[in-house]
């Protein structure tokens, strides 16, 4: 940032001196900064981060363009064939398609259930993490900026959520409610709004110590500019890592709850309900009805925590042990 | 632009001083206090004895501050000055007593109009990154209120930024950087330019300039004179640098541990200080002229503010110290003609 | 020890450099300075100066990406660069220490004081009886003004004041009767009337023992009433050296004039303060030839050549093409 020229000009005596000593320390202007691209650059020069990128974004544009890139339309009972239940990978249809990882147990081909349930998966995942991140961060801003009572009543909330197995409120709730994929989503709001809430709490209260604050309230602005522009920009950097990791989270969480076959309907299996599908036949030798949704799965929460993991050390160097 | 002595006559100032000032404290305590929550009061229900915390950050102090001012608060560390400036600025309010701006109570201003009163006192702070926020570019960060409150029309918000900016020594054409992006000297001009942005009266520097290097220091210094004499400034000169402080202010006033302990003419304080405290601050003037010296230094620490000593506070540490002074606070009286101490030894004379 | 010298430490063309993205940059740069026993000496600089980088370079504290890529540095005569880590470590907190502006870096705050004290007096003399070596901590706590050291020695850092805990800091520093002791800004983070306790107690128990001391600072006023010489530091260079009064009446370098001139109480109240233009040029971004050039108001076009630091009459060094003549001064 120091222009040295300029610092020339004001102590040399003549013009003509001062413009041979800029010439001599003019140095090439500094890149503008770019920080959102620069995060992003260094997610991908770490070869875990880009691997896990390359994971969760092949798999997102799968999931994406699933009804036009599966060979079957899994859900459409009218072109299942019971026939062909549970083929191994490879088989070919009587009508002359292949099923290149086999069928389940209704005849399905398991590598279009598997691209529709990805898109089950992850848009359960990220709508269920979006709306959660919504809410918590709301409750922990609230909760950081008015402090007293507020903040009592809204962590105590957090305590008491957190303190139960979010496996359990969700089974509970599902059996209220239950099933269906805006069900679901409920559950997985109610048992992760907590994590937000808690995190941007805490980062709000570090930001809210800041000198920029008090300048901010110096300078009169509302406090709805000072939490809205001030504290919560400057408290994504942890909050964007938890969000991908419970992302990841909240997609384990539903396979789970469909496994125990409280999820989704069996009509639109999940990963989840794949794998619990496929389940009873495990020992029957028919290991693909199982296997490939699972690793689907796996591919999936890994690519997420692998670039989470790398965000978190981009994002919040303090973050790291 | 050097300040000439003769552009301000006594009489000029005489005058001054029968007007209203700008700001004037009046007897402003602010206390600190740590609330005891539900499980302090269920232990104090079962018998357990309340340790109720209380720090008198700022106790009883009373000061005005005059149109094109500088007034120096001097003292060290825990002695309130920094709240006090807090105070002043608005971003944090006193828990007895009135602050008064052109003779009106800011505290029962309608709210329609307090943020106009907010305006006028801007704070310059001692950490200048801190106080940017790291995810504005600095061309927001200086034009965020100004734009908010609508300082100038919207059409003339561009240049007055502009204008702001280098008067303050920024290049504008750096407003679109961030604040990591510049040295420590900068960052400071810059938050100057903030505050100036919004047109302010006054302005509270606290330890402006202290975390800044010394050639960095003068530079910062000069602009705050430069600025005082373009808008007409009034400056609370918040610092624990007595060099500094000698340097920049027509008043200074000492506290000691909350209290106000003495105030007058940077001057008169300058030559003939009362209290002993001031005696032994003001001994520490760092001057290249004081070389291998031995250190007359006084004695002791500064004693934890939450159990301050009884009467006076500094007796503990005093040469002078007589029964009295354990027993009952000293008030502030004139010893001479503007200049105020708060010592039992006036009472003798 | 192999070779005694006159001097208790002498740097010898130090260079030490921090290896970045863009190859390697020198934060230090050909630095010769030495200081005989009992000597107080001021490295005096301003933030990115290479003072601090000098001190820790001395202690052997340099970590990666930093490293001392040139020169020697003399220890009663023996190379620190040359011994091996283990001598070098026994070297460190007996021989030499170091007091920081947060003397926390040398305090543990889970730990008693006793037992950090004696811990230091153990680590180099693993055969000392622990009741003569408490009461060496409490002889130490005491000689720094820490009033009822024998109670004191229970407490932790915690319950200390700021000042109290640089004085903690100190008696550990001193504990093993060093040779050399480099104190980086101990006082910048206290109170003025705290500092100057501190200052006074640190000459008077530098000369009692005859410790040499090297005080690191910003603050030439310190420097003034401390040191006996001086050396002033300037983007990773001295620029000049000499004896404490000479320096101050007439610096012979731009960059020391200009420092002198903008302390404010050496100006008169309310005047325009002398200013330098500009800041320190960033690590890897240093001008050409003589590095203050871009800052200086005697600037000429040959001061875009190198330049070394140039021995004077009397015991002095400017590093300058046209180095100030006395009574010479721009506005």
């Amino acid at each position: 940032m120091t222009d040295l020229s300029t610092n020339a000009k004001s102590v040399a005596q003549s013009a003509e001196l001062a413009a041979q000593i800029a010439a001599a320390n003019s140095f090439p202007p500094e890149p503008p900064a770019r920080p959102v691209r620069r995060a992003i650059k260094r997610v991908l020069t770490d070869p875990l981060g880009l691997l896990g990128a390359l994971i969760v974004i092949v798999l997102l544009l799968a999931a994406l363009f699933s009804s036009w890139i599966s060979p079957q339309n899994p859900y459409d009972l009218a072109v299942l064939d019971i026939m062909d239940n549970r083929l191994p990978p490879g088989s070919e249809s009587f009508s002359g398609m292949t099923y290149w990882l086999g069928t389940d147990d209704q005849g399905r081909d398991l590598l279009s259930a598997i691209l529709y349930g990805l898109r089950t998966s992850i848009f359960v995942g990220i709508v269920s993490a979006g709306i959660a991140l919504v809410i918590g961060s709301v409750m922990g801003l609230v909760s950081a900026y008015f402090g007293g009572r507020t903040d009592t009543l809204v962590m105590r909330l957090v305590d008491i959520q957190l303190s139960f197995p979010p496996i359990l409120v969700a089974l509970i709730l599902l059996a209220i409610l239950g099933q269906g994929v805006d069900k679901i989503i409920i559950a997985l709001v109610v048992t992760q709004w907590a994590y937000y809430a808690r995190t941007v709490r805490g980062a709000a209260l570090v930001e809210r110590g800041r000198t920029y604050v008090d300048a901010a309230r110096c300078l009169a602005l509302p406090s709805r500019m000072v939490t809205l522009n001030h504290i919560l920009p400057n408290c994504l950097p942890p909050l964007i890592v938890v969000a991908t990791m419970r992302v990841a989270y909240a997609v384990s969480l539903e396979a789970t709850l469909s496994f125990l076959g409280i999820g989704l309907p069996v009509t639109e299996p999940s990963l989840g309900l794949l794998i619990s599908n496929g389940n009873k036949y495990m020992l029957s030798g028919d290991w693909w009805i199982s296997v490939f949704p699972g690793v689907a799965l796996l591919l999936l929460i890994v690519g997420i925590n692998l670039v989470g993991d790398r965000l978190r050390d981009v994002l919040n160097p303090k973050f790291k042990d | 632009m050097t300040s000439d002595p003769q552009a301000n006559p006594a009489t000029d100032q005489v005058a001054d001083k029968q007007q209203t000032p700008l700001l004037e404290i009046d007897h402003v305590t602010r206390r600190f206090e740590r609330k005891p929550d539900f499980a302090a009061k269920l232990a104090a229900r079962l018998g357990a004895p309340i340790n109720r915390r209380t720090v008198h950050a700022v106790d009883d102090a009373s000061f005005a501050i005059h149109r094109r001012e500088v007034v120096g608060l001097v003292g060290e560390s825990g002695c309130g000055k920094s709240t006090l400036g807090r105070i002043v600025a608005g971003i944090d309010n006193p828990t007895e007593g009135r602050i008064l701006y052109n003779g009106q109570d800011v505290a029962h201003v309608s709210s329609r109009d307090i943020d106009q009163f907010h305006l006028k006192i801007q704070m310059i702070f001692q950490d200048p990154l801190d106080s940017l926020n790291p995810r504005y570019r600095i061309g927001k960060s200086v034009s965020e209120a100004a734009r908010y409150h609508k300082v100038v029309p919207e059409l003339e918000m561009d240049a007055h930024i502009e204008k702001v900016l280098l008067q303050c020594g920024v290049d504008p054409a750096t407003q679109n950087r961030f604040p990591h992006q510049f040295s420590g000297g900068q960052r400071q001009r810059i938050g100057i330019a903030r505050a100036l942005a919004v047109r302010p009266e006054m302005v509270v520097c606290d330890e402006a300039v202290a975390s800044l290097d010394v050639s960095i220091q003068a530079q910062i210094i000069n602009l705050f004179m430069d600025l005082r004499d373009e808008y007409d400034l009034a400056y609370l000169f918040v610092s624990h640098d007595i060099g500094v402080v000698r340097h920049i202010s027509d008043r200074v006033v000492v506290m000691y541990l909350g209290r106000i302990v003495e105030q007058g003419s940077t001057a008169e304080l300058f030559a003939r200080p009362n209290h002993p405290y001031t005696q032994a601050l003001l001994g520490q003037v760092p001057s290249l002229k004081r070389r291998h010296s031995s250190f007359h230094t006084i004695k002791g620490e500064i004693p934890s503010p939450l159990k301050p000593p009884s009467g006076c506070h500094f007796h503990p540490r005093c040469p002078h110290a007589m029964d009295i002074c354990r027993q009952a606070r000293p008030p502030l009286k004139n010893v001479a003609s503007g200049h105020m101490a708060a010592c039992h030894l006036n009472d003798q004379s | 020890m192999t070779s005694r010298s006159d001097y208790t430490l002498e740097l010898r063309g130090l260079e030490t450099v921090f290896d970045g993205e863009k190859g390697a940059v020198a934060a230090v740069r050909n630095v010769n300075l030495a200081i005989k026993p009992g000597e107080i000496v001021g490295l005096v600089g301003e933030s990115g100066s290479g003072k601090s980088v000098t001190g820790l370079s001395i202690m052997g504290l340099i970590d990666r990406p930093g490293r001392i890529s040139k020169g020697e540095i003399l220890l009663n005569g023996e190379d620190l660069r040359k011994v091996s880590a283990k001598r070098l470590r026994s070297l460190r907190g007996d021989r030499m220490a170091m007091i920081f502006q947060d003397p926390m870096m040398t305090l543990n705050p889970v730990l008693r004081i006793d037992t950090q004290m004696i811990e230091a007096i153990t680590a180099h003399d693993p055969k000392i009886e622990k009741s003569a070596a408490r009461a060496r901590c409490r002889d130490a706590l005491g000689m720094v003004g820490i009033p009822d050291p024998d109670e004191r020695l229970y407490a932790y850092p915690h319950q200390f004041s700021g000042g109290m805990r640089q004085r903690v800091a100190i008696a550990i520093a001193m504990l093993n009767n060093p040779d050399l002791i480099i104190a980086d800004e101990p006082t910048t983070a206290l109170d003025v009337t705290i500092q100057a306790q501190i200052i006074a107690e640190m000459q008077k128990l530098c000369k009692e023992r005859g410790t040499a001391l090297i005080w690191i600072t910003h603050d030439l006023t310190v420097v003034a009433e401390l040191t006996q010489r001086v050396y002033v530091m300037y983007a990773g260079s001295v620029v000049e050296e000499g004896l404490l009064d000479d320096v101050l009446d007439h610096p012979r370098h731009p960059y020391t004039q200009g420092l002198i001139r903008s302390i404010p109480s050496d100006n008169a109240p309310g005047a325009r303060l002398f200013q330098i233009p500009g800041m320190t040029p960033p690590i890897d971004r240093m001008p050409k030839g003589c590095r203050f050039h871009p800052r200086c108001p005697y600037v000429q076009l040959d001061c875009l050549e190198d330049v070394e630091l140039v021995p004077q009459e009397g015991e002095r060094s400017v590093r300058c093409v046209h180095p100030i003549r006395q009574g010479e001064q721009v506005s």
